[in-house]
């Protein structure tokens, strides 16, 4: 502990959200470091949501700060913190549900395109470049087939796939995924792990909010438990799924099926 | 024939009018203030014209660029609103534009009479907008011996520089950017796309395109009142648009063209105009929610079209010879 501190990637402290007379979140402090995978669970209505939301500029925190590299990015807007390197994914699936495959993931290069530059093309950056991204990007999460399909006609699975590559075709530091597992069959799930790990070691830093245990515990470098807006513990997998606190308030009865 | 070239006049202007609701239409926002930038950009070039001697090319501009400025004005405390109240704000935007030109009254004596038989001859006609008498003697186009059939034929010109604006638009980053802050605000921002910016963008160009067509409609009718840009005429570009297929730039053309020519070809129709559109436009919500003219569509004849173009020319994949098709490319 102590060290390390000189390449943490995105460090919140004391960060708060207030809905009215609700605490959404409470003197929460977070940081994740370059390159890791870190795990943000919690029961329901827990804060975990809420915590994304307040990072990637879609709500501002009642007080708190949020660095990202060394730079406040608490008063930015959520367009500029994604053109800063942070992306994400939605809990309920987001996507532009009346344009293709392709066309999603071709929007979200448009940060890195400078689309306004000369107003209709963008001058100094490769558009065949970005276009052989797009399609590598489609082919790695397997939905390339798919291309030329409306995002409103895929399956679940492959929605969820390809909101997290529209949020790669952004070219993020660091990624937020909420709840990518949720709604997958077990299959889909193994692929999802698989793909995840594969990014994480081409040296991506992920956090990841997930309900599935499994996931949660078996892709995370760390974890951090949210309970009632509170940090109620963080830690290795190991040492967290060993926590009496979070054995009592979140896992309950369900500890035994995750020790076994 | 030129009451032809007005009627193509028309459409032209109705056309560009549809076009000006429809770009603030891409990106999710739904304006029933057009005939406020109609009306701006009507009277500014007028007034360069008439009053100071301008040329219709630099005043149809100018025109233009007041009606972007108004909508700037308009666009940027309003547009952060959810849309239902940006609509209910360009509503009260006519209006006050509406009694603005209704009450105005600036200009110069003019200093000859069109007609020497006239009375305006002994009268000294007055040059500019003379508050409920309107503007009248915008005479440019006589003037300058510019006949029926030369200014349709720069309109159509016109329409189709505007129709290669939208062709290109629908086809760019940027584009695609408005559409994506149509489908989905958040998914857009999330994705680094600064939905105001585009939103604000989007609007203010459709101000100043209204402000184009102002400028045209003047000089074609010679004679405009305030009264002339009501909410009727607002609503009815925005039937245009919801009627010809708000989804690509196709569509706008269509329901300027059929809602122009209705009225011309049966005459009859055209007591029950503003009756038509009320039922073509329920037909259009309950039958086909895009309007006539739909993506899809567009698409599928893209591509007929492009195979057509190309099929014949290309030597297919499977025979002897032909190069590898390239799985690169789209
Ligand atoms: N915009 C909002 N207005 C009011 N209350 C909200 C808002 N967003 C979230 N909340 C409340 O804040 C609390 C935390 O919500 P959040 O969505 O962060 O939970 P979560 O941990 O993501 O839960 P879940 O596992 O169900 O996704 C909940 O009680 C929720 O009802
Ligand atoms: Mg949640």
């Amino acid at each position: 502990m102590g060290t390390g501190t000189e390449n943490i990637l995105l460090d919140i402290t004391g960060l708060s959200k207030h809905f009215g007379g609700l605490r959404a979140l409470d003197e929460v402090d977070i940081s994740c470091r370059q390159g890791e995978t870190l795990g943000i669970i919690g029961p329901n209505g827990a804060g975990k949501t809420t915590v994304f939301n307040v990072v990637t500029g879609f709500s501002r925190p009642t007080s708190g700060d949020i660095r990202f590299g060394g730079s406040k990015i608490t008063q930015k807007t959520a367009a500029q913190i994604c053109r800063l390197g942070i992306s994400r994914t939605f809990q309920g699936v987001r996507l532009f549900r009346e344009m293709t495959v392709w066309e999603n993931v071709w929007l979200g290069q448009n940060c890195q395109a400078k689309y306004l530059n000369p107003l209709f093309w963008s001058r100094g950056v490769n558009e065949a470049a970005l276009r052989a991204d797009v399609e590598a990007l489609l082919n790695e999460f397997q939905i390339f087939a798919k291309k030329d399909a409306k995002a409103r006609e895929l399956s679940f699975g492959d929605m969820r796939r390809l909101e997290i590559c529209r949020a790669l075709a952004t070219k993020p530091k660091l990624l937020l995924l909420d709840e990518p597992a949720s709604g997958l069959t077990p299959v889909e799930t193994t692929r999802l792990i698989d793909d995840l790990r594969k990014l994480s070691d081409a040296g991506l830093t992920i956090i990841l909010i997930e309900h599935d245990m499994h996931v949660a515990l078996g892709l995370s470098d760390r974890i951090v438990v949210l309970n009632f807006g509170q940090l109620l513990a963080q830690g290795t997998p190991t040492e967290v799924r060993h926590n009496p606190a979070v054995i009592e308030a979140y896992l309950g009865k369900s500890a035994e099926a995750v020790n076994a | 024939m030129a009451y032809w070239y007005t009627v193509i006049s028309l459409m032209c202007i109705n056309t560009i009018l549809a076009w000006s609701v429809y770009s603030s239409f891409m990106t999710g926002t739904v304006s029933l203030g057009q005939a406020g930038f109609f009306a701006i950009g009507a009277f500014a070039s007028a007034s360069l014209t008439a009053i100071y001697g301008w040329h219709i090319v630099p005043a149809t501009m100018m025109g233009a660029v007041a009606a972007a400025i108004v909508g700037l004005a308009i666009a940027i405390p309003t547009l952060r609103l959810k849309g239902l109240y940006l609509t209910i704000a360009t509503v009260a935007f006519v209006e006050v534009i509406r009694v603005v030109f209704h009450n105005i009254k600036y200009g110069r004596d003019g200093e000859f009479a069109i007609d020497a038989s006239s009375a305006d001859a002994r009268q000294m006609p007055w040059i500019g907008p003379d508050g409920p008498l309107g503007f009248r003697h915008i005479i440019y186009l006589t003037e300058h011996h510019i006949t029926p059939g030369e200014y349709a034929m720069w309109l159509v010109l016109l329409v189709i520089a505007f129709g290669v604006y939208f062709w290109v638009l629908e086809r760019s980053r940027l584009g695609f950017a408005m559409r994506a802050v149509e489908e989905d605000e958040i998914a857009a921002q999330g994705v680094g796309l600064s939905h105001n910016f585009l939103k604000v963008f989007a609007f203010a160009i459709g101000a100043a395109i209204a402000g184009v067509a102002g400028s045209l409609y003047a000089h074609l009718l010679t004679f405009i009142t305030g009264d002339d840009f009501n909410i009727p005429l607002t609503v009815m570009m925005l039937a245009y648009v919801v009627i010809g297929g708000g989804q690509t730039f196709w569509g706008p053309i269509l329901g300027a063209l059929i809602f122009t020519l209705l009225p011309e070809i049966a005459r009859e129709t055209k007591e029950f105009r503003l009756e038509l559109f009320g039922i073509a436009m329920l037909a259009t919500m309950v039958f086909r929610q895009h309007g006539l003219i739909t993506r899809d569509m567009v698409r599928r004849a893209e591509t007929r079209i492009k195979t057509a173009f190309t099929g014949r020319n290309t030597i297919g994949p499977d025979e002897p010879g032909a190069p590898a098709p390239n799985p690169t490319k789209k």
